[in-house]
């Protein structure tokens, strides 16, 4: 029964954004990503040029989570 | 057929919005089925790679990699937050000795 309910709704939600596909050609075709377009430098120097804050934030982040990690999975006597 | 003439061929934006339509779906009926916590996590994470994929197409369509570069920060947000929910559960499953879905009823309090 849950299975069922759980297909129709996705199903349902699939067809409904399919309605919003819109079909056109990338303008300026496929940009590499990596060697960057004509607009836009690459990955790496928009990574640690534009984007140098957030990433130094998000090392932060990682550091922080692992310490989450550590301290909730850890054999404490009190808990 | 060298690599250059592969990159520059013509691509549709609708094709990268349906794989992305298609991933999200199937992620909602993973989800939806799913009775363990790693199924559901899994699930999750397959929902965030769905809007992952739109968003990179996005951005290869502007010719923008701005939305490359927050694919990579929400990539690592997301797997920050698997590692928290995953040591909630571990958490959970040390005090009630079962982790199930139905054992978040004890984080109403």
């Amino acid at each position: 029964m849950k299975n069922k309910i759980a297909l129709i709704f996705s199903i349902l939600l699939f067809l409904v954004m399919i309605t919003f596909v819109q079909f056109s050609v990338f303008p300026n075709g496929t940009v590499p990503v990596n060697t960057g377009g004509p607009g836009s430098p690459g990955i790496t120097s928009m990574l640690f040029g534009t984007y140098l804050l957030p990433f130094e934030i998000v090392t932060f982040l990682l550091v922080a989570a692992m310490l989450g990690a550590m301290y909730l999975g850890e054999r404490g006597e009190d808990r | 057929m060298n690599i250059s003439g592969i990159i520059s061929a013509p691509m549709n934006i609708g094709a990268v919005e349906f794989l992305s339509i298609a991933i999200l779906a199937i992620g909602i009926y993973s989800f939806l089925n799913s009775r363990t916590v790693i199924k559901a996590l899994i699930s999750i994470e397959i929902m965030i790679n769905a809007g992952l994929v739109n968003l990179i197409g996005a951005s290869s369509y502007y010719g923008d990699a701005s939305g490359a570069n927050m694919t990579l920060f929400v990539l690592v947000i997301a797997a920050a937050e698997t590692v928290v929910a995953i040591s909630i559960f571990v958490a959970v499953f040390r005090k009630k000795g079962s982790a199930g879905l139905d054992v978040l009823k004890l984080l109403r309090w």
